[in-house]
């Protein structure tokens, strides 16, 4: 990992990495778009990102949207575009509000997607180790099941509901006000 | 145990299009178009390896993002889905994230009277009727979470202690250790010894907090084991009860190490990194130091922490936690109040972060901080300090406060608060660790058989 001032960073700005889709799609992106998936930066700490890193669970569709989320806040996390390619808190909170807005805005744009999608990219962003990326995918998901009842969750998720009827009621009784 | 998140997944359909700013009619036609086409996929739980998809972690990662009402409910999805949600490392992990988010949220508890006795001090007359409250800032309306009946089991109540969602409830009979948000109530046994009795004379010097080694609730109860009213000297002893949560009968032990200082029921207790705080001294008996005394949870030893040398006398103190930190309240006149943080070093410093100027005295008994300012109690009134301008504010008026039972439509009044006599409030979290046999034990138990 580069940090801000070393003299490889013009070096390490100009790395760039190729992903290779599940659907065999490449797509070159830098180090520093890259390096916000943890699975990433450990391969390339381990040097074997050589003839491109295959992703076998994430197909090119999801993965351009993934990528898509990364470059945004890879510039976030440089501070401004193009200032820098390394990632650190302070310069994270140089980062003047209205570009913060506009990263929610982004952010917002980015979550309208359908549910499979949404949950494909759940699914990359826990494999890939994106921590704002997970975070902010489960939160939608978490969002939009608050307020359900237990039934509609299992439509909305084809669940089948194993408990016996018995275990059911019991739950229920014992936590009888949160059904109100 | 199969099935447990089944995912609608369009892998065949192949379909490349950006839904991005389609309208909500147009997505739904998507979606039905989608359903014919689809085909489920079913995760295994645990046992098959190669199925990184949808698995338990994706499903605990959405549910620890959810209140504590919705999980209860949520529990009867299916067996996968309350697995989940009872598991000790989910419960753990919801605690974190709902104490990470800054809510500004209080529990506010109303006492009112049964009856008036002129001459008491401290009334022994205390409803046992008792409503948790909970309430967040900027929010019209305190919303009722538990109300419980205590049918006539004490007579005075005292200051409760907040963690982690869960409250200590001492009264002059039984001590309590209660989680609102469950509903769970836990009635501690009687301590084993105590010269003086718990009265309402004599409340309680008593506290609870989290094993960081055990990841259980220890709660520490300091008795007397002498007194002598001459030379005004007196021996402590300090036993220790672990909740366990498992149904299995808590009960009280000395710890082999007795207090080494004195510490009475008047004072206010903080925790931090797994050790209990009491400013030390004993309104009966002639002190010989000041300090605060440290009662490690882990290894039940204790330690001496010195106040900052300002602090000279330990009445004008009070100790308050706050994510993680330890703060001290330093009245340096009746109208200077100066905030200490304490640094956890070998040399125990304490470091001045405030200095506000205060326009009205308060009970540093009613102070705590929260992570915008000093929040503190004068009557009804709940009043913040900020941090940073010194800036004051009356942030509720409890007693003129919207409150009761939330209806799916409508908030349904309850007793009104004109006749309280004292508020209990802190600040709060919901969470779900349970305090008595988790009622979700008691059924995976019986699943598993």
């Amino acid at each position: 990992m580069a940090s801000a001032g070393s003299g490889d960073e013009k070096a390490a700005a100009a790395a760039m990495i190729t992903l290779i889709s599940s659907d065999n799609e490449k797509f070159e992106v830098t180090e520093a778009t890259a390096t916000l998936s943890q699975t990433i930066r450990h391969m390339i700490e381990d040097g074997c990102t050589d003839g491109g890193v295959p992703l076998p669970n994430v197909t090119s569709k999801i993965l351009a949207r993934v990528i898509e989320y990364c470059k945004k806040h890879a510039t976030a996390a440089a501070g401004e575009e193009g200032s820098s390619s390394s990632f650190s808190d302070a310069a994270f909170l140089e980062v003047d509000r209205a570009f913060l807005e506009e990263l929610e805005e982004f952010d917002d744009a980015f979550l309208e997607v359908d549910r499979a999608t949404l949950f494909d990219l759940i699914l990359a962003a826990n494999y890939l180790d994106i921590k704002g990326l997970l975070n902010l995918t489960c939160q939608k998901v978490a969002d939009s099941v608050k307020g359900k009842t237990p039934e509609q969750i299992r439509e909305m998720y084809n669940i089948v509901n194993d408990l016996t009827p018995e275990e059911e009621a019991e739950i229920r009784r014992e936590t009888q006000w949160a059904f109100e | 145990m199969h099935t447990r998140f089944n995912i609608v997944e369009d892998n065949k359909l192949g379909d490349h299009t950006n839904l991005h700013g389609i309208s909500v009619e147009n997505k739904k036609l998507v979606d039905n178009t989608r359903t014919e086409r689809i085909f489920i996929r079913t995760y295994k739980r645990r046992r098959v390896p190669t199925a990184p998809h949808m698995s338990e972690d994706i499903v605990f990662e959405i549910l620890v993002r959810l209140p504590v009402e919705d999980l209860l409910r949520f529990q009867t999805v299916c067996k996968a889905w309350r697995a989940i949600i009872t598991e000790p490392r989910f419960i753990r992990m919801h605690l974190q994230r709902s104490a990470s988010k800054n809510k500004k949220c209080f529990l506010i508890v109303p006492h009112t009277l049964d009856s008036i006795i002129e001459e008491e001090r401290w009334p022994s007359t205390f409803s046992n009727n008792i409503q948790f409250y909970q309430w967040q800032e900027n929010n019209g309306t305190a919303r009722l979470l538990l109300a419980k009946d205590f049918h006539k089991d004490f007579g005075s109540v005292y200051r409760m202690i907040h963690r982690h969602g869960l409250v200590l409830f001492p009264t002059n009979t039984k001590v309590y250790v209660i989680n609102p948000a469950i509903r769970d109530v836990l009635v501690l046994p009687n301590g084993r010894r105590d010269i003086l009795l718990p009265s309402r004379n004599y409340p309680q010097t008593i506290d609870f907090g989290l094993d960081p080694c055990t990841n259980k609730y220890k709660v520490a109860r300091f008795f007397y084991r002498a007194i002598n009213i001459i030379d005004q000297s007196c021996s402590m002893g300090m036993e220790v009860l672990t909740i366990c949560g498992d149904g299995s009968d808590a009960s009280w032990r000395e710890t082999l190490e007795d207090p080494p200082y004195p510490v009475h029921g008047f004072r206010v207790s903080a925790y931090f990194k797994g050790s209990l705080f009491w400013i030390i001294g004993s309104y009966a008996i002639k002190q010989t130091s000041t300090g605060l005394l440290r009662f490690h949870l882990e290894d039940e030893s204790f330690s001496l922490i010195p106040l900052p040398d300002s602090a000279f006398d330990d009445e004008l103190v009070q100790i308050m936690e706050h994510g993680e930190k330890l703060y001290l309240a330093q009245s340096q006149s009746p109208q200077h109040l100066l905030i200490w943080m304490f640094c956890d070093n070998r040399s125990h410093q304490w470091i001045q972060l405030y200095s506000f100027n205060i326009l009205e005295p308060f009970n540093l008994h009613s102070a705590t901080m929260l992570h915008d300012g000093l929040y503190y109690r004068i009557g009804s009134k709940l009043f913040r300090c900020r941090t940073e301008s010194g800036d004051v504010k009356v942030v509720a008026c409890m007693n003129q406060l919207r409150h009761g039972r939330e209806t799916a439509a409508s908030i349904e009044d309850t007793s009104s608060w004109a006749n309280v006599h004292t508020f209990n409030w802190m600040p709060y979290m919901q969470s779900l660790v349970p305090v008595t046999m988790a009622r979700c034990d008691k059924a995976s138990h019986r699943l598993l058989q």
